[in-house]
Order: structure tokens, then C-alpha cells, then sequence
């Protein structure tokens, strides 16, 4: 199994005015694929921060990152973009939906905006719908959903696509145990039988034993 | 408190657009609003100040009576003077040539005592040159003549009259005021009255007296009061001045419709950007509530904020006002008149109008924000939990379409006696209709058209118009377009319109050249006849003046003298039934022809008869046929020729029309040599349609400069909305973004999104357009004026009006397009 994700000392500075605050100071790791990485580490210490780095929302301050073995930074956005939409699906920490979109909407917008004809993945849709457990909600809009809910609505939209990287930023922060780990089944299941590569982070030790490893952060360096 | 107006100046200071916005909508309403008040003002000054040249002040014109032997009547007529009266004057009124440089000047000669002059139509002297005392040959002629001839004071002049020249001295030069004005018609001089009287053969006599009254306004009383006091004399009112006042109150009125729509256009604009305020100041509002600030405090701050607009905007909009009213005139100001430095009058009534329109249009637009915020719970928006959600609301929909059918049914059934109030009402009843209905309109649109938009635009044309379904600032642009769009088209239309009836007229007018001169008889049709390129002539008779039709309560104001021969070649009438037959019948006995407008008024039918009342006498006429007309609101009407000379003593040509044979413009030329001592009136079709157009496309100008206001400032609205737009926005383009949208797929959505926003405002812009113009149509008929024959709406005006929206909305997205593809994804989405 061949390497998916590679960070090469991977450096992000912010700069606000005179202070600079050194988010990331050289971070160097790879992730096969089929793997299921926990990133752990305390709050502000830069989780999100890589996970964006990782699906080339944001550009690193020095370093690179292959993903499938293509650097992100000499990529067109053209390329970057689709990518982000056939071989990446992010769930956010504040999940992140279009709000004037209804929950189906926002779940296709990755098919949408491949071009794709939205008739041939109703199937898909129905599927993914069952999955997260929202077949009854379909026309509702974000505002009217819960958070757990609104979670579930972003899951489903980054598995939508078929993605074969799976980056989820606290994915199951906002839910009741219950569904926390009917999320954290879902992944573990995907991950297995589909082989998909997951990368989440969390602060639950709980949450981390569903992955099949885990990597800390801490003072912008990680370790295992 | 001073906390709060802090804030509220650092927010100010913050938006400079939405400030500029919110100033320029108030601007262009009081500015316009006051310019088109003001215009009549003005218009009532130029013309007055041009009678003036002739009647100076004076209100009341005494002449000799009808069964006088002679127009010489007695200047101390009115000595013992009935009280109300101020002055008379007598003059008398001559004429003559000048001949110098090769050619003749025709000259109007009044012949005046200086003090009656000083009283009537005082001047100023430049010059001068052993005036006093004003007799014998002396003469002051006006600056303008001085100049061109180079006639200094002392310097003989000679007049030819009645073909003998006669010498006068200039003794004074005279500023170009009072009968010196400069009008491009005539040209006076003015000489001593007794010097007149002697070379009229009248010594101690004069032609007409002049009355001034002490109150002007009493003119119509004074002139009945004066009649009965001297019933062998006619007296007559100069001008009127009340009829002067309500025509030029008409065009007034005629701006200020369009004006409205500019106001209610601001309105919007202040309404939306307030409501945006709101929004923004809503946290901090709660914040400085929760700390004890009470609800009248933060009112008040955001009361005086608007205020502070509506008080800036009205000054402004005043200055602008002035310049817009100058304009006005300069368009409006005939040709010959614009290198002298003409002025705006206007009163101070007007200017502080137009300021309060400003200063309540800015609070009122205003306070429904401002009222909904402070009847938030300060938990709520502390918590952050105010409904933002979009409620469609059923009774708006409702009332929406209510309005509109009202707008649309109820002009077609109104009576014309309350057609005009109804209709302009039904016009602006159209707005609430549209702003109602215009979410209905949009999502209707969408859903039709999705299918479409997703074959054209691909997938991006799904996601633009699942974006644009309501979506507040684009259903706000939408409303702004379709307004001023429709605003606009109705103005062109109606101004083409006119332009066109205009040029239809004068393409089947049957002659060629329109002749008049005094006296106009047989013996000047023989002449013209003479004339090279002169083929064929027609004198009309026609009797302007009321003639009482008897047991009807009303009168005829103007009667056609029917030719069976020449007529109906040359004039287009438009008569109902066999006209030829009509018009052979009008020649064998007394039997007229009256309008439609006149039947339907009375009730007349086919064989009734018509006592009318003459200085002859009553003569029966029957009914016999009708013509289609608005002459004379409608108080026309046709009897033969012969009658007209018979029953109503017309005895000279109101007008000669002329076929040419040859270039029109040379025959002009030839006819003016033949005739040149007898001062005619020649004009050439061609030449009175370019006269016609010009003067038309000046006002027309005027009406669509005010549209094109309207357009402006529902293009600022459109690009603030589209910066509001894209600023809620940020958030789901950085959401798109993350989940794979590029670049190049944002801009396409962005643009995508605008043009739909503008070929649906286009859209709506001509739906009610076309509504404003039937209600237009309606308050024109009601006017008596009928223009539905010839409106005109032409396929290219339809397409500019959606061109025109989606380059302005494509215009407007161009900012925000740029903005989106430096957006920074991370943080845009990072924080709830
Ligand atoms: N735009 C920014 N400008 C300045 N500093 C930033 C910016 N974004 C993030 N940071 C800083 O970077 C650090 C890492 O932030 P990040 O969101 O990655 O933390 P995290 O590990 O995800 O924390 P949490 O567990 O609370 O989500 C924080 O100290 C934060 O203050
Ligand atoms: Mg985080």
C-alpha cells in the first residue's frame, strides 16, 4: 500500500502586525493509504490548521504535500479544486453549510459542481441519505436542523463524491454519544471495506480508537 | 449617549458607499422634486417677460368697440377711473419698414408718452440724446438695433410708412428690456404719441389703452367690471394670467408624476440600505441596551442618524436642484433667447420644499426599520437568536395581486370625468404591487427556466438560480430595475411616440407650404398664385372665438369654413362616413359637423339641430354627420364655407396653404420677396416639422433626463446590493470552494447569478411599463388628448430594457467577481 498523504516539513506562520505566531514549525509525516489517523492534541495547538493544510484550503508558510503523490503547490486551481471534490471530503468542525441551500442541495453540491447530471446519483443520494440516518429531512434547510443533524448533512456530503480521503475536523464534537458513534461506526466501516483513508482529529481517546492511528500535536511539531 | 453617536459616526465613516447611497437617492428626489416645482415658476416668468415686450405690465387692454367707426379712441377715456385700476396708458400701435443693408426689417412702431411708458413697460436708457421733452420726431430704439445698424444717439433713422419715409432722430438707446427685448420676431421703436397720432391722421387719439391694476389677480373681475362700464369699447385681458399659471402648472405636474417615481425609488433604496443598518448595528444595539441604554436613547441615535441624512441631502439636494432647474430652462429656453443669461426664479417656499422632501422621505423610509428593531428583545439579539429566517407571507401575495388588478381593470372602467385621478393613483399603485410580487415573479422564473439554465450554464446555472431563489438583495435589485426599467421605457415611448405622431402628421399633411399675412384675401391668393413654384392654393376660413350653441349651456370654440372643393385636398380630416359626401352637404345648406367628443358630451344625435348664436344673429344648423378630433378639447366644428362668411362675418383667410411645384424652401424664398413689405408668415412643412420636433425633443429631453435619474440611482442601488450581497455571502462561496468549486466556476455562478438578476428585472421593467403606459394612455384620453393611435412600442426599446438590466447588474457583479477569487477560504468558514 503506497503512501496517500505526505507532509514534507511542513511549516504555517501567522503574521499579525509585529507578532508572529509559529503555528506549524516543521511537521513531517505519511499517511498510507487505508489508514484511519487520529490527530490529537490540546486546544489552539494547530489540528485544524494541518487538516486544512492537508486539503489545500490554505497554503503552508514553507514545506509541501503530496497527496497521491501530486504536490499541492504546484498545482493549478483548476487541478487543486477538483481535486478537493473527487478525492477529498472535508467535514468541518462548524460543519459549514450553504444555508439557503436544503440538505439535499448541499450534499450534491460536490456531484454539482463536477458537472455530473444530478438525475444519475439519485440513487447515490437515496444511499448516502439512509446512511446518515436523514431520508426524512431531505427539503429542510440547514437553519432548520440541529447541530448533530447539520453534522451528519456534512458527513454525508463529503462521502458523497466517493472521495478516497476522508479529512473530518472534530466530526463528532457536536453530537450525542449515541450518534458520535454511529459516525465513528460509519467511518470505521467505510474505511475498512472501501478502503478509504481517513483523517480526523478529536479530543476523544474514545473517538481515537477507532482509527488505526494516532498522531499528536503540540508546540507546531507531532509525534506519534 | 455620546458613546452611541460614536458608534454611530464610526459606522457612518465605515460605509462610505452605502452612506454615498443613501445621500445621492435623497439628492436626486428633493433636487428633482424642487426642479420640477420651480420649472413652472420659471416658465410663468418667461413668458411673462416676454408678453411683456408688448402688454408690459399692464393687465387690460381697451380697444374701440365693434360698431365703432373707427379705432380711434381717447386716451383720457379712463381718467375718472373705476378704483382697482392703477394706470392707463394710451398708444397707439403702428408699423413700418426699415430698410438698410439691402434688406427691409419690418418695424413695430409704439407710439407712447414716456411717463405712460415708464408706468407700463418702463426701460433703461443707455444713451441719450436731447430726449426730454419727448416730441416731435424723436425716437428710442433698443440696444440690439442700435448695435446691428450702428445707429449712435442723434442719428437720423428713416421709417417707410404706408410707402412714404418718414424721419426720425434716435434720441435714446434703451437696455433690451420692456419692447426692446430681443424675441427674434419683432422689433420695435418707440416715438411720441402725439407724433403718432398726427402721421395717423388722429391727432389726440390713440389706438388702444393700456390698463394696470393695482391687484393683478382681479384681472378676470376687472375685465367684466370694466366691460359693463364702458359697453361701446372692447376690453380684454392682455394675457390671461390665470390660464398662463395652469399651463404651466400642467407641466409641472406632468415632472412631478415622474418625480414620485424617483421619490418612491428612494425610498426603497433608503428603506433597504436602513434595514442593512439594522442588521449591523443590531449586536452592538443589544450590547449598549444591555448595559441600560433604554430603547428611546438608541431610537433617538438612529432617528438623528436618518435625520442627519435627510437634513444633508435636502441642502445638497437643493444646490443640486438649482442646477437642474437651469438646465431645465436653458432646454426649454427658446433658441434665440440662449446666449442672453437667463435666469431660474424660484421662491423660497419651493427650495425649503424641496429640502422637507429630502428630511421626510429620509425619515420616513427609515423609521420601519428602525421601529422593528426596537421591538426586539434585547435576549434575542444578545443571543443572537432574531429570526432572520424568510417568511413568505400569504396576505402579501394576496394584496399584491389584488393591486395589481386594480391597476390593470380599474383605469379601463373609470369614467372620464375621475380618470385622470384614478389612473396616476392606479400608476403608483403598481409599486406595492411589484414589490409584493416580484418574489413570486422571480421563483416562478427559476423554476420555469431551470431546466434551460441547466442545459445553457451547466451545473453552475442550477446552483445560480438555487442561489438566487429568494435571496433578499437580489429580489431588491430585481424590484430597483424593474422600476426604474419601467419608468424609463414609459418615458421613451411616449416621447417616441410623440415623435413619431409628429412625423406622421406632417408626412400626410397634402400641402407644402402654410401662408399667412394681413390681410389675407382673394386678392393675396391671386397674388401668391403668381408667384414661381406656386401650384395651387386653398385659403381657409375659419372663426376662432366662442360661438354659443343656445339651450345647450355650452359653446363652439372653433369652426372650420368647409371648401367642397379645396378641403379635403388639403387638410386631413378625419370625418365618420362618406367625407366627400359629408363635405357636399355642409356647402347645399346650414349643417354642420361636430366631434365625437361634443356629441358624446351632449348627447347629440345625427339630425338634431344646433341654435347658434352670432354677432348676426341664431342660426339653426343640423346635425349631419362627425369627425374624430380633439381640436379645441373637442369644441370644433365644420359648416360650409359660405355660411361662415355669411352667419359668423369671417371675412379674411386664417391661413393659405400652398402647393408647390418646385423646391418648398425656394418657393419660401420667392414668396417672401414677392410679399416682403407686408411682413408674412411663411413657413414650409418641412421647416414646421423641424420647428415642431426641436421644440418637442427639447421638453421630451427634459422627461427622459429625469428617467435616466431614476436609472442612476436604482445603479448605485444595485451596486451597493450586489457589495451587501457578496459580503453575506463570503461564507457560502468559501463553503463552495472547499467542497471543490474553482475559480473559474465561481465567476460563471457570479455572472450567471447577474444576469438573471437583470433579464428578470428587464422583464419586469416592461411588464409594468407597459402597464404604466396603458394608464398613461388612459389619463391622456381623460386629458382629451388621445395618443393611443400612435403609441408605438418597438422591439428594440423592449430588448434595451433587458439589455440595460443585465448590464448594469453585470456591471455591478464585476466588483464582487474579483472580490470572490481572492476570497480566502479558511477565513471565511473558520468561525460560526
Ligand atoms: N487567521 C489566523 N490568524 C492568526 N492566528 C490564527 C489564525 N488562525 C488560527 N490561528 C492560531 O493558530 C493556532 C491554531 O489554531 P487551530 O484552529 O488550528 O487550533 P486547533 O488545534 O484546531 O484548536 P481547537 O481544538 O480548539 O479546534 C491558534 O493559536 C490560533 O489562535
Ligand atoms: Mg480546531
Amino acid at each position: 500500500m503506497g503512501i496517500i498523504i505526505e507532509a514534507i516539513n511542513l511549516c504555517k506562520t501567522y503574521k499579525m502586525g509585529e507578532i508572529s505566531i509559529e503555528v506549524l514549525r516543521g511537521v513531517n509525516f505519511a499517511v498510507n493509504q487505508g489508514e484511519y489517523v487520529s490527530l490529537m492534541g490540546p486546544s489552539g495547538s494547530g489540528k485544524s490548521t494541518l487538516l486544512y493544510l492537508l486539503g489545500g484550503l490554505d497554503k503552508p508558510t514553507s514545506g509541501g504535500i503530496k497527496l497521491k503523490g501530486r504536490e499541492l503547490a504546484l498545482m493549478k486551481d483548476k487541478e487543486e479544486s477538483e481535486m478537493r471534490r473527487r478525492e477529498i471530503g472535508f467535514v468541518f468542525q462548524f460543519y459549514n453549510l450553504v444555508p439557503n441551500l436544503n440538505l439535499e442541495e448541499n450534499i450534491m453540491l460536490p456531484i454539482l459542481l463536477d458537472g455530473k447530471k444530478l438525475k444519475q446519483y439519485k440513487n447515490r443520494l437515496d444511499e448516502i441519505l439512509e446512511l446518515v440516518g436523514l431520508s426524512d429531512r431531505r427539503r429542510h434547510t440547514p437553519r432548520e436542523l440541529s447541530g448533530g443533524q447539520q453534522q451528519r448533512v456534512a458527513i454525508a456530503r463529503a462521502l458523497v463524491n466517493d472521495p478516497d480521503i476522508i479529512l473530518a475536523d472534530e466530526p463528532t464534537g457536536n453530537l450525542d454519544s449515541k450518534t458520535g458513534t454511529e459516525i465513528l461506526e460509519l467511518f470505521k466501516r467505510i474505511n475498512k471495506e472501501k478502503g478509504k483513508t481517513i483523517v480526523q482529529v478529536t479530543h476523544s481517546h474514545e473517538a481515537a480508537q477507532y482509527g488505526t492511528r494516532i498522531i499528536n500535536v503540540k508546540d507546531g511539531r507531532v509525534w506519534e | 449617549m455620546s458613546i452611541i453617536f460614536k458608534f454611530t459616526l464610526r459606522n457612518i465613516k465605515e460605509k462610505k458607499l452605502r452612506t454615498f447611497l443613501i445621500l445621492l437617492s435623497i439628492i436626486m428626489s428633493s433636487a428633482l422634486f424642487f426642479a420640477s416645482t420651480a420649472v413652472s415658476t420659471t416658465v410663468e416668468m418667461i413668458i411673462m417677460e416676454q408678453v411683456r415686450k408688448y402688454y408690459g405690465s399692464a393687465d387690460i387692454i381697451v380697444t374701440a368697440g365693434e360698431q365703432a367707426k373707427s379705432w380711434a379712441i381717447s386716451p383720457n377715456l379712463l381718467d375718472n377711473c373705476p378704483e382697482g385700476v392703477k394706470y392707463a396708458a394710451g398708444m397707439i400701435h403702428g408699423g413700418g419698414e426699415y430698410k438698410e443693408k439691402g434688406e427691409t426689417v419690418r418695424i413695430g412702431i409704439q407710439g407712447i408718452n414716456l411717463e405712460d411708458l415708464d408706468k407700463m413697460n418702463p426701460i433703461i436708457l443707455e444713451q441719450q440724446h436731447e430726449l426730454i421733452p419727448f416730441k416731435g420726431s424723436k425716437a428710442i430704439i433698443g440696444k440690439g438695433m442700435a448695435e446691428e445698424y450702428g445707429l449712435k444717439p442723434g442719428d437720423p433713422i428713416g421709417i417707410y410708412m404706408n410707402g412714404l419715409k418718414k424721419w426720425f432722430i434716435v434720441s435714446g438707446i434703451s437696455q433690451p428690456i420692456g419692447p426692446f427685448l430681443e424675441d427674434g420676431e419683432n422689433r420695435y421703436i418707440v416715438v411720441p404719441r402725439e407724433t403718432m397720432a398726427g402721421l395717423y391722421g388722429n391727432k389726440g387719439k390713440v389706438s388702444e389703452i393700456y390698463v394696470g391694476l393695482e391687484d393683478s389677480s382681479e384681472q378676470d373681475m376687472m375685465v367684466e367690471k370694466l366691460s359693463k362700464a364702458y359697453p361701446m369699447y372692447r376690453v380684454e385681458p392682455t394675457i390671461s394670467k390665470a390660464m398662463i399659471k395652469s399651463e404651466t402648472q400642467q407641466i409641472s405636474a406632468m415632472f412631478l408624476v415622474i418625480v414620485v417615481f424617483v421619490m418612491i425609488l428612494s425610498a426603497f433604496i433608503i428603506y433597504t440600505s436602513f434595514k442593512v443598518i439594522m442588521a449591523e448595528r443590531l449586536p452592538v444595539i443589544g450590547t449598549f441596551r444591555s448595559i441600560g441604554a433604554t430603547k428611546k436613547m438608541t431610537n433617538r441615535v438612529l432617528m438623528v442618524e436618518s435625520m442627519v441624512y435627510g437634513i444633508i441631502g435636502g441642502i445638497l439636494g437643493d444646490i443640486l436642484g438649482i442646477s437642474i432647474l437651469k438646465l431645465m430652462i436653458m432646454q426649454i429656453t427658446p433658441i434665440w433667447e440662449s446666449n442672453i443669461d437667463f435666469k431660474a426664479y424660484y421662491t423660497i417656499g419651493q427650495l425649503i420644499m424641496g429640502f422637507c422632501v429630502g428630511l421626510v422621505l429620509s425619515l420616513i423610509s427609515s423609521f420601519l426599520p428602525i421601529r422593528k428593531v426596537s421591538k426586539i428583545q434585547i435576549r434575542d439579539i444578545v443571543l443572537n437568536s432574531v429570526e432572520k429566517k424568510f417568511k413568505k407571507k400569504r396576505w402579501k401575495t394576496v394584496l399584491g395581486i389584488l393591486f395589481l388588478a386594480i391597476a390593470v381593470v380599474v383605469p379601463r372602467v373609470t369614467p372620464d370625468n375621475t380618470a385622470i385621478a384614478v389612473g396616476i393613483m392606479c400608476m403608483f399603485l403598481l409599486v406595492p404591487a411589484v414589490v409584493m410580487l416580484v418574489p413570486h415573479i422571480t421563483n416562478s422564473f427559476l423554476k420555469l427556466f431551470q431546466f434551460i439554465y441547466a442545459e445553457v450554464f451547466g451545473n453552475e446555472g442550477i446552483l445560480a438560480a438555487q442561489n438566487l431563489r429568494d435571496n433578499k438583495n437580489n429580489l431588491n435589485n430585481i424590484i430597483l430595475l424593474g422600476m426604474s426599467i419601467s419608468v424609463l421605457l414609459m418615458i421613451y415611448t411616449l416621447s417616441q411616440s410623440i415623435i413619431n405622431d409628429t412625423v406622421n402628421y406632417y408626412k400626410e399633411v397634402k400641402y407644402d407650404i402654410t401662408f399667412w399675412t394681413w390681410p389675407a384675401n382673394r386678392s393675396t391668393e391671386n397674388k401668391l398664385l403668381s408667384v414661381d413654384g406656386v401650384m395651387d392654393t386653398y385659403g381657409e376660413y375659419f372663426k376662432y372665438g366662442e360661438t354659443q350653441v343656445m339651450g345647450k349651456n355650452t359653446e363652439i370654440k372653433s369652426i372650420l369654413g368647409v371648401n367642397k372643393n379645396k378641403t379635403l385636398d388639403y387638410l386631413i380630416l378625419d370625418i365618420e362616413g362618406d367625407a366627400e359626401k359629408l363635405v357636399k352637404e355642409l356647402d347645399e345648406g346650414r349643417n354642420i359637423i361636430i366631434t365625437n367628443i361634443f356629441k358624446d358630451e351632449h348627447g347629440i344625435k345625427k339630425g338634431d339641430y344646433l341654435k347658434l348664436k352670432t354677432e348676426k344673429g341664431v342660426f339653426e344648423y343640423k346635425v349631419i354627420g362627425f369627425i374624430e378630433s380633439n381640436r379645441s378639447e373637442g369644441k370644433f366644428a365644420l359648416i360650409g364655407e359660405r355660411f361662415l362668411k355669411s352667419d359668423m362675418s369671417v371675412k379674411e383667410y386664417s391661413d393659405i396653404y400652398i402647393k408647390t411645384n418646385k423646391d418648398s424652401e425656394e418657393v419660401v424664398k420667392n414668396i417672401q420677396e414677392k410679399f416682403k413689405n407686408r411682413n408674412p408668415w411663411v413657413r414650409s412643412v418641412e421647416q414646421s416639422m423641424k420647428e415642431n420636433m426641436e421644440a418637442n425633443s427639447k421638453i421630451l429631453g427634459i422627461f427622459n433626463g429625469f428617467g435616466i435619474m431614476a436609472l442612476v440611482i436604482c445603479v448605485f442601488g444595485v451596486f451597493n446590493n450586489l457589495i451587501i450581497s457578496f459580503i453575506d455571502r463570503k461564507r457560502s462561496l468559501a463553503i463552495m470552494r472547499s467542497v471543490g468549486m474553482n475559480k473559474r466556476q465561481t465567476l460563471k455562478m457570479i455572472f450567471v447569478e447577474a444576469f438573471t438578476g437583470g433579464l428578470i428585472g428587464g422583464l419586469t421593467g416592461i411588464i409594468i411599463g407597459l402597464l404604466l403606459i396603458m394608464n398613461v394612455e388612459k389619463v391622456i384620453e381623460a386629458l382629451g388628448g388621445s395618443i393611443k393611435e400612435f403609441i408605438q412600442i418597438s422591439w428594440i426599446s423592449l430588448a434595451a430594457c433587458v439589455i440595460v438590466g443585465i448590464a448594469i447588474t453585470i456591471a455591478a457583479s464585476v466588483g464582487p467577481a474579483f472580490r470572490s477569487s481572492k476570497l480566502d477560504i479558511i477565513d471565511a468558514i473558520k468561525y460560526e
